[in-house]
Protein backbone atom coordinates (compact mmCIF):
# COMPACT_ATOMS: atom_id res chain seq x y z
CA UNK A 1 0.00 0.00 0.00
CA UNK A 2 1.80 3.23 -1.39
CA UNK A 3 3.01 5.98 1.32
CA UNK A 4 1.62 3.50 4.07
CA UNK A 5 2.50 0.29 6.48
CA UNK A 6 -1.45 -0.61 6.73
CA UNK A 7 -1.14 -1.63 10.16
CA UNK A 8 -2.33 0.15 13.30
CA UNK A 9 -0.68 -1.08 17.01
CA UNK A 10 -3.63 -1.17 19.68
CA UNK A 11 -1.94 -1.23 22.91
CA UNK A 12 -4.23 -2.86 26.22
CA UNK A 13 -2.21 -1.33 29.06
CA UNK A 14 -4.96 -2.82 31.92
CA UNK A 15 -4.29 -5.97 30.39
CA UNK A 16 -1.14 -5.15 29.07
CA UNK A 17 -1.62 -6.88 25.89
CA UNK A 18 -0.47 -6.09 22.12
CA UNK A 19 -2.11 -6.49 19.26
CA UNK A 20 -1.30 -5.37 15.54
CA UNK A 21 -4.62 -4.38 13.55
CA UNK A 22 -4.58 -4.34 9.77
CA UNK A 23 -6.39 -1.04 8.67
CA UNK A 24 -5.72 -0.80 4.99
CA UNK A 25 -9.72 -0.46 4.94
CA UNK A 26 -10.07 1.76 6.77
CA UNK A 27 -6.80 4.12 5.26
CA UNK A 28 -8.96 3.94 1.68
CA UNK A 29 -12.48 4.66 3.12
CA UNK A 30 -11.00 8.11 4.21
CA UNK A 31 -9.75 11.13 3.35
CA UNK A 32 -6.14 10.84 5.32
CA UNK A 33 -4.20 10.26 8.20
CA UNK A 34 -6.42 12.83 10.87
CA UNK A 35 -9.71 11.29 9.75
CA UNK A 36 -8.58 7.63 10.20
CA UNK A 37 -7.19 8.48 13.50
CA UNK A 38 -10.73 9.81 14.48
CA UNK A 39 -12.23 6.46 13.33
CA UNK A 40 -10.01 4.51 15.33
CA UNK A 41 -11.29 6.79 18.43
CA UNK A 42 -14.95 5.84 17.68
CA UNK A 43 -14.09 2.10 17.06
CA UNK A 44 -12.18 1.92 20.29
CA UNK A 45 -14.14 4.51 22.60
CA UNK A 46 -14.73 1.57 25.12
CA UNK A 47 -11.43 2.38 26.32
CA UNK A 48 -10.80 5.67 26.74
CA UNK A 49 -8.61 5.43 23.74
CA UNK A 50 -5.48 8.14 22.97
CA UNK A 51 -4.67 7.74 19.63
CA UNK A 52 -1.59 8.60 17.49
CA UNK A 53 -1.01 8.51 14.21
CA UNK A 54 0.56 9.97 10.56
CA UNK A 55 -0.62 11.17 7.53
CA UNK A 56 -0.10 10.19 4.16
CA UNK A 57 2.59 11.72 3.23
CA UNK A 58 4.72 11.11 6.67
CA UNK A 59 7.84 10.03 6.13
CA UNK A 60 8.23 10.40 2.79
CA UNK A 61 9.53 12.92 0.30
CA UNK A 62 7.36 15.31 -0.06
CA UNK A 63 8.62 18.19 2.10
CA UNK A 64 7.92 18.90 5.51
CA UNK A 65 6.40 15.83 5.38
CA UNK A 66 7.12 15.19 9.10
CA UNK A 67 3.79 15.88 10.91
CA UNK A 68 1.92 13.41 13.13
CA UNK A 69 -1.08 13.95 16.35
CA UNK A 70 -2.20 12.66 19.34
CA UNK A 71 -6.37 12.44 19.41
CA UNK A 72 -8.51 11.86 22.62
CA UNK A 73 -11.19 12.93 24.53
CA UNK A 74 -12.02 14.93 27.45
CA UNK A 75 -15.57 15.26 29.26
CA UNK A 76 -17.05 14.13 25.56
CA UNK A 77 -14.93 16.93 23.75
CA UNK A 78 -12.25 15.95 21.32
CA UNK A 79 -8.58 17.37 21.74
CA UNK A 80 -5.90 16.94 19.16
CA UNK A 81 -2.43 17.63 19.65
CA UNK A 82 -0.39 18.15 16.34
CA UNK A 83 3.63 16.36 16.56
CA UNK A 84 6.28 17.45 13.77
CA UNK A 85 10.21 17.07 14.84
CA UNK A 86 10.90 13.59 14.00
CA UNK A 87 8.78 11.25 16.52
CA UNK A 88 5.91 10.91 13.78
CA UNK A 89 8.64 9.67 11.10
CA UNK A 90 10.25 7.29 13.80
CA UNK A 91 6.97 6.28 14.68
CA UNK A 92 5.46 5.44 10.77
CA UNK A 93 8.69 3.60 10.11
CA UNK A 94 8.60 1.12 12.76
CA UNK A 95 6.16 -0.43 10.40
CA UNK A 96 2.67 0.91 11.96
CA UNK A 97 0.99 4.09 10.98
CA UNK A 98 -1.52 4.14 14.23
CA UNK A 99 -1.33 3.48 17.37
CA UNK A 100 -4.28 3.14 19.77
CA UNK A 101 -3.96 3.22 23.96
CA UNK A 102 -6.60 2.17 25.82
CA UNK A 103 -7.45 2.13 29.82
CA UNK A 104 -5.07 2.55 32.36
CA UNK A 105 -1.95 0.96 33.59
CA UNK A 106 -1.71 -0.21 37.29
CA UNK A 107 1.68 0.83 37.49
CA UNK A 108 3.55 3.10 35.49
CA UNK A 109 4.64 2.16 32.20
CA UNK A 110 7.02 2.96 28.77
CA UNK A 111 6.09 1.74 25.55
CA UNK A 112 9.14 0.94 23.27
CA UNK A 113 8.68 0.17 19.76
CA UNK A 114 10.73 -0.92 16.80
CA UNK A 115 10.51 -3.22 14.09
CA UNK A 116 7.13 -4.17 14.25
CA UNK A 117 6.90 -5.17 17.86
CA UNK A 118 6.37 -3.35 21.07
CA UNK A 119 7.15 -4.12 24.34
CA UNK A 120 5.34 -2.37 27.71
CA UNK A 121 8.17 -2.18 29.74
CA UNK A 122 7.95 -0.64 33.58
CA UNK A 123 9.06 2.39 34.42
CA UNK A 124 8.52 2.97 38.12
CA UNK A 125 12.51 4.09 37.76
CA UNK A 126 11.27 6.90 35.53
CA UNK A 127 8.79 8.70 38.01
CA UNK A 128 10.47 11.67 39.80
CA UNK A 129 12.55 12.14 36.33
CA UNK A 130 12.26 14.98 34.81
CA UNK A 131 11.53 15.34 30.53
CA UNK A 132 15.48 15.45 30.36
CA UNK A 133 16.40 13.23 32.36
CA UNK A 134 14.29 10.43 31.08
CA UNK A 135 14.91 11.27 27.28
CA UNK A 136 18.81 10.80 28.48
CA UNK A 137 17.70 7.20 29.84
CA UNK A 138 15.66 6.23 27.03
CA UNK A 139 18.09 6.96 24.45
CA UNK A 140 21.38 5.39 26.89
CA UNK A 141 18.76 2.28 27.17
CA UNK A 142 17.73 1.60 23.27
CA UNK A 143 21.41 2.50 22.63
CA UNK A 144 20.85 4.72 19.84
CA UNK A 145 21.02 8.63 19.36
CA UNK A 146 18.15 8.50 17.10
CA UNK A 147 15.30 7.10 19.25
CA UNK A 148 12.01 9.48 19.11
CA UNK A 149 10.18 9.71 22.37
CA UNK A 150 6.48 11.42 23.73
CA UNK A 151 7.09 11.93 27.53
CA UNK A 152 5.07 13.01 29.96
CA UNK A 153 6.52 16.20 31.58
CA UNK A 154 5.17 18.50 34.56
CA UNK A 155 2.07 19.71 33.26
CA UNK A 156 2.48 18.79 29.37
CA UNK A 157 3.60 16.27 26.75
CA UNK A 158 7.35 16.88 25.52
CA UNK A 159 8.11 15.60 22.12
CA UNK A 160 12.25 14.52 23.70
CA UNK A 161 13.95 17.31 24.96
CA UNK A 162 12.37 20.24 23.09
CA UNK A 163 8.70 20.28 24.22
CA UNK A 164 5.88 21.14 21.89
CA UNK A 165 2.67 22.52 21.84
CA UNK A 166 0.77 20.69 24.58
CA UNK A 167 -1.17 23.19 26.15
CA UNK A 168 -4.62 21.36 25.74
CA UNK A 169 -3.81 18.06 28.32
CA UNK A 170 -2.50 15.43 26.18
CA UNK A 171 0.38 14.99 29.08
CA UNK A 172 -2.29 14.96 31.09
CA UNK A 173 -4.24 12.13 29.41
CA UNK A 174 -0.55 10.01 29.80
CA UNK A 175 -0.50 10.21 33.00
CA UNK A 176 -3.81 9.23 33.38
CA UNK A 177 -3.20 6.10 31.62
CA UNK A 178 0.12 5.75 34.45
CA UNK A 179 2.18 5.94 30.72
CA UNK A 180 5.35 7.64 31.34
CA UNK A 181 6.30 8.05 27.69
CA UNK A 182 6.01 6.31 24.10
CA UNK A 183 9.61 5.55 22.63
CA UNK A 184 10.17 4.56 19.09
CA UNK A 185 13.03 3.64 16.40
CA UNK A 186 12.02 3.64 12.52
CA UNK A 187 14.10 1.01 11.12
CA UNK A 188 11.60 0.18 8.59
CA UNK A 189 10.48 0.85 4.95
CA UNK A 190 7.43 2.51 3.19
CA UNK A 191 6.73 1.75 -0.08
CA UNK A 192 7.28 4.79 -2.60
CA UNK A 193 6.23 4.39 -6.84
CA UNK A 194 9.21 6.09 -8.88
CA UNK A 195 6.18 8.17 -10.20
CA UNK A 196 5.52 9.31 -6.70
CA UNK A 197 9.13 10.05 -5.55
CA UNK A 198 10.05 12.24 -9.03
CA UNK A 199 6.39 14.03 -8.57
CA UNK A 200 7.32 14.50 -4.82
CA UNK A 201 10.99 16.17 -6.05
CA UNK A 202 9.35 18.72 -8.10
CA UNK A 203 7.25 20.11 -5.28
CA UNK A 204 8.61 23.57 -3.73
CA UNK A 205 11.38 23.34 -1.00
CA UNK A 206 11.24 26.74 0.42
CA UNK A 207 13.84 28.28 2.24
CA UNK A 208 15.15 29.37 5.82
CA UNK A 209 12.46 31.60 7.24
CA UNK A 210 13.02 34.86 9.13
CA UNK A 211 12.58 34.67 13.23
CA UNK A 212 11.01 37.04 15.18
CA UNK A 213 13.69 37.30 18.05
CA UNK A 214 14.59 39.84 20.28
CA UNK A 215 18.31 40.90 19.58
CA UNK A 216 19.65 39.39 22.50
CA UNK A 217 17.78 36.09 21.66
CA UNK A 218 19.58 36.54 18.44
CA UNK A 219 22.65 36.72 19.51
CA UNK A 220 22.62 32.89 21.42
CA UNK A 221 21.38 31.29 18.15
CA UNK A 222 24.07 28.39 17.49
CA UNK A 223 22.82 27.03 14.09
CA UNK A 224 19.36 26.27 13.00
CA UNK A 225 17.70 23.18 12.71
CA UNK A 226 14.26 21.94 10.91
CA UNK A 227 12.01 19.16 11.33
CA UNK A 228 12.33 16.15 9.25
CA UNK A 229 12.81 17.07 5.06
CA UNK A 230 11.82 20.53 5.47
CA UNK A 231 14.28 23.29 5.16
CA UNK A 232 12.63 26.72 6.34
CA UNK A 233 14.86 25.80 10.02
CA UNK A 234 11.96 27.42 11.84
CA UNK A 235 14.02 25.81 15.01
CA UNK A 236 17.83 27.84 16.30
CA UNK A 237 19.14 26.23 19.33
CA UNK A 238 19.95 28.21 21.85
CA UNK A 239 23.60 28.35 23.28
CA UNK A 240 23.33 29.74 26.58
CA UNK A 241 26.44 27.46 28.61
CA UNK A 242 29.03 27.90 25.51
CA UNK A 243 29.67 30.23 23.08
CA UNK A 244 26.98 30.47 20.12
CA UNK A 245 29.94 30.71 17.38
CA UNK A 246 31.62 26.99 18.85
CA UNK A 247 31.96 25.28 16.20
CA UNK A 248 33.26 21.52 17.29
CA UNK A 249 31.22 19.48 20.02
CA UNK A 250 30.96 21.44 23.35
CA UNK A 251 31.85 20.16 26.42
CA UNK A 252 29.29 21.06 28.87
CA UNK A 253 26.51 18.56 29.22
CA UNK A 254 23.56 20.70 28.55
CA UNK A 255 24.68 23.45 26.72
CA UNK A 256 21.41 24.81 25.31
CA UNK A 257 18.16 24.23 24.05
CA UNK A 258 15.58 24.49 21.27
CA UNK A 259 12.11 25.19 21.88
CA UNK A 260 9.56 23.43 19.45
CA UNK A 261 7.00 25.88 20.87
CA UNK A 262 8.01 29.79 20.21
CA UNK A 263 5.60 30.29 23.02
CA UNK A 264 8.55 29.88 25.84
CA UNK A 265 10.55 32.47 24.73
CA UNK A 266 7.72 35.08 25.40
CA UNK A 267 9.55 35.91 28.47
CA UNK A 268 12.68 37.05 26.56
CA UNK A 269 15.03 35.19 29.71
CA UNK A 270 16.25 31.72 27.88
CA UNK A 271 17.41 30.01 31.08
CA UNK A 272 13.54 29.98 32.60
CA UNK A 273 12.66 29.07 29.15
CA UNK A 274 15.41 25.99 29.10
CA UNK A 275 14.26 24.56 32.72
CA UNK A 276 10.32 24.37 31.81
CA UNK A 277 11.70 22.57 28.90
CA UNK A 278 13.88 20.29 31.18
CA UNK A 279 10.70 19.85 33.45
CA UNK A 280 8.17 19.84 30.95
CA UNK A 281 5.99 22.58 32.02
CA UNK A 282 4.11 24.06 28.99
CA UNK A 283 3.90 28.19 29.89
CA UNK A 284 0.33 28.24 29.17
CA UNK A 285 -0.30 25.72 31.42
CA UNK A 286 -4.11 23.40 31.14
CA UNK A 287 -6.33 24.85 28.31
CA UNK A 288 -9.72 23.76 27.09
CA UNK A 289 -8.45 24.14 22.87
CA UNK A 290 -9.16 21.44 20.59
CA UNK A 291 -5.96 22.40 19.13
CA UNK A 292 -3.75 24.46 21.16
CA UNK A 293 -3.52 28.69 20.21
CA UNK A 294 0.40 28.56 20.42
CA UNK A 295 0.52 26.15 17.69
CA UNK A 296 -2.53 27.65 15.32
CA UNK A 297 -0.12 31.11 15.87
CA UNK A 298 2.82 28.95 14.83
CA UNK A 299 1.19 28.07 12.16
CA UNK A 300 -0.94 30.86 11.16
CA UNK A 301 -3.36 28.92 9.86
CA UNK A 302 -6.59 27.96 10.65
CA UNK A 303 -8.03 24.72 12.78
CA UNK A 304 -9.87 23.15 10.15
CA UNK A 305 -6.48 23.68 7.75
CA UNK A 306 -4.27 22.17 10.42
CA UNK A 307 -6.36 19.14 10.41
CA UNK A 308 -6.37 18.68 6.50
CA UNK A 309 -2.78 19.23 7.04
CA UNK A 310 -2.63 16.16 9.15
CA UNK A 311 -4.56 14.32 6.99
CA UNK A 312 -1.94 14.43 4.59
CA UNK A 313 1.09 14.45 7.28
CA UNK A 314 2.41 18.19 6.20
CA UNK A 315 3.28 21.12 8.22
CA UNK A 316 0.65 23.76 8.19
CA UNK A 317 3.43 25.99 8.39
CA UNK A 318 5.36 25.48 5.09
CA UNK A 319 1.53 24.83 3.55
CA UNK A 320 0.87 28.15 4.02
CA UNK A 321 4.11 29.67 3.58
CA UNK A 322 5.50 28.08 0.44
CA UNK A 323 3.03 26.06 -1.06
CA UNK A 324 0.65 29.20 -0.71
CA UNK A 325 -2.12 27.10 0.60
CA UNK A 326 -2.17 25.15 -2.89
CA UNK A 327 -4.03 21.52 -2.00
CA UNK A 328 -3.06 20.78 -5.63
CA UNK A 329 0.28 20.01 -4.54
CA UNK A 330 -1.44 17.18 -2.35
CA UNK A 331 -2.42 15.22 -5.69
CA UNK A 332 -0.16 12.07 -6.47
CA UNK B 1 32.69 14.36 -10.28
CA UNK B 2 32.15 13.58 -6.32
CA UNK B 3 29.79 14.43 -3.62
CA UNK B 4 30.87 17.96 -1.70
CA UNK B 5 29.36 18.63 2.15
CA UNK B 6 29.11 22.71 2.86
CA UNK B 7 28.61 21.36 6.64
CA UNK B 8 27.29 24.52 8.13
CA UNK B 9 24.58 24.74 5.56
CA UNK B 10 23.17 21.30 7.14
CA UNK B 11 19.92 21.24 9.56
CA UNK B 12 20.11 17.72 10.63
CA UNK B 13 16.51 17.38 8.20
CA UNK B 14 17.61 13.99 7.28
CA UNK B 15 16.22 13.31 4.27
CA UNK B 16 19.25 12.66 2.42
CA UNK B 17 19.80 9.07 4.28
CA UNK B 18 16.50 8.55 2.91
CA UNK B 19 17.32 9.55 -0.63
CA UNK B 20 20.00 7.10 -0.97
CA UNK B 21 18.16 4.44 0.38
CA UNK B 22 15.49 5.14 -2.57
CA UNK B 23 18.33 4.46 -5.04
CA UNK B 24 19.18 1.17 -2.97
CA UNK B 25 16.10 -0.62 -2.32
CA UNK B 26 13.22 1.85 -4.36
CA UNK B 27 11.67 2.24 -1.08
CA UNK B 28 11.90 4.64 1.61
CA UNK B 29 14.38 3.48 4.35
CA UNK B 30 17.78 4.78 5.62
CA UNK B 31 19.08 1.16 6.17
CA UNK B 32 21.28 0.69 2.98
CA UNK B 33 22.36 4.52 2.81
CA UNK B 34 25.87 5.27 2.18
CA UNK B 35 25.26 8.90 3.89
CA UNK B 36 24.43 9.28 7.25
CA UNK B 37 23.63 12.05 9.26
CA UNK B 38 24.99 12.13 12.78
CA UNK B 39 23.63 14.14 15.52
CA UNK B 40 24.25 14.78 19.42
CA UNK B 41 20.92 16.46 19.96
CA UNK B 42 21.63 17.82 23.21
CA UNK B 43 24.82 19.67 21.99
CA UNK B 44 23.45 20.78 18.44
CA UNK B 45 26.13 19.00 17.03
CA UNK B 46 25.43 17.05 13.91
CA UNK B 47 26.79 16.61 10.30
CA UNK B 48 26.87 14.09 7.70
CA UNK B 49 29.01 10.85 6.95
CA UNK B 50 29.52 9.24 3.45
CA UNK B 51 30.97 6.33 3.02
CA UNK B 52 32.95 6.29 -0.25
CA UNK B 53 34.81 3.52 -2.59
CA UNK B 54 38.00 3.68 -0.87
CA UNK B 55 37.18 6.13 2.61
CA UNK B 56 35.06 8.05 4.90
CA UNK B 57 34.31 11.34 4.42
CA UNK B 58 33.57 13.12 7.66
CA UNK B 59 31.71 16.68 7.08
CA UNK B 60 31.64 17.71 11.01
CA UNK B 61 31.07 21.20 11.64
CA UNK B 62 34.68 22.18 12.21
CA UNK B 63 35.73 20.94 8.44
CA UNK B 64 34.95 17.75 5.87
CA UNK B 65 37.60 15.55 6.01
CA UNK B 66 38.68 11.98 4.19
CA UNK B 67 39.67 9.61 6.55
CA UNK B 68 41.13 5.72 5.35
CA UNK B 69 41.03 2.74 7.17
CA UNK B 70 43.15 2.36 10.01
CA UNK B 71 43.09 6.01 10.59
CA UNK B 72 42.13 7.80 13.61
CA UNK B 73 39.43 10.15 14.15
CA UNK B 74 40.21 11.36 17.24
CA UNK B 75 36.61 10.14 18.33
CA UNK B 76 33.03 11.13 18.10
CA UNK B 77 31.08 11.04 14.26
CA UNK B 78 32.82 7.79 13.14
CA UNK B 79 31.25 4.96 15.04
CA UNK B 80 28.49 4.30 12.80
CA UNK B 81 27.59 1.01 11.02
CA UNK B 82 28.22 2.56 8.17
CA UNK B 83 31.40 0.66 7.10
CA UNK B 84 29.19 -2.62 6.11
CA UNK B 85 27.41 -0.59 3.62
CA UNK B 86 27.70 0.13 -0.30
CA UNK B 87 29.82 2.88 -0.90
CA UNK B 88 28.42 6.26 -2.80
CA UNK B 89 28.03 4.91 -6.75
CA UNK B 90 26.92 8.84 -7.18
CA UNK B 91 23.48 7.21 -7.89
CA UNK B 92 25.03 5.43 -10.83
CA UNK B 93 22.26 4.40 -13.57
CA UNK B 94 19.96 7.32 -12.21
CA UNK B 95 19.32 10.48 -14.05
CA UNK B 96 20.41 12.63 -11.03
CA UNK B 97 21.82 12.06 -7.77
CA UNK B 98 19.36 11.60 -4.94
CA UNK B 99 20.42 13.07 -2.12
CA UNK B 100 21.73 16.27 -3.86
CA UNK B 101 18.33 16.56 -5.29
CA UNK B 102 16.19 16.63 -1.96
CA UNK B 103 18.85 18.24 0.07
CA UNK B 104 16.28 21.22 1.31
CA UNK B 105 18.99 23.28 1.82
CA UNK B 106 22.53 23.09 -0.34
CA UNK B 107 24.27 21.39 1.87
CA UNK B 108 25.22 18.54 -0.69
CA UNK B 109 26.08 19.62 -3.83
CA UNK B 110 27.68 18.27 -7.02
CA UNK B 111 31.72 19.32 -7.27
CA UNK B 112 33.09 18.11 -10.86
CA UNK B 113 36.94 17.02 -10.65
Amino acid sequence: MEFWNGRCLLVDLKEHKVEDLEVEGLISSVRGGYDAGNELMKEHSDGEPLVIGTGIYTASFFPSGCMGFVLWKRNGKNFCLPLNWFFPVEFKLTGFDFLVIKHSSPSPVRLWIRDGICDILPAENLMGKDVWETMDFLKDDHGDEKVQALIAGNNSLSQGYWGGFDSNGCGEEFRKKNLKAVCVRGMGSISISEESFKKMLKVPRGKEIELNLSDEMKKLIHRRNACFNCGLNCYPFFMIEDDPKILKESEKKEPGFISLDPVYLKDGNPKVAMEMLRKGSHPEGLKDDEIPSSFLKFAGVEASLVKECLNFGVCPLFFMKVLNGDKSHFNF
Amino acid sequence: MKIKVETLRCNACGICEYACGYHRDREFNAMSSSIMLHRAEKKNYFGVILKREKDLYLARPEGAETLKPGESTGGGASSKPIVMREPCDLCKGEEFVFCVAVCPTGCLQIEEV
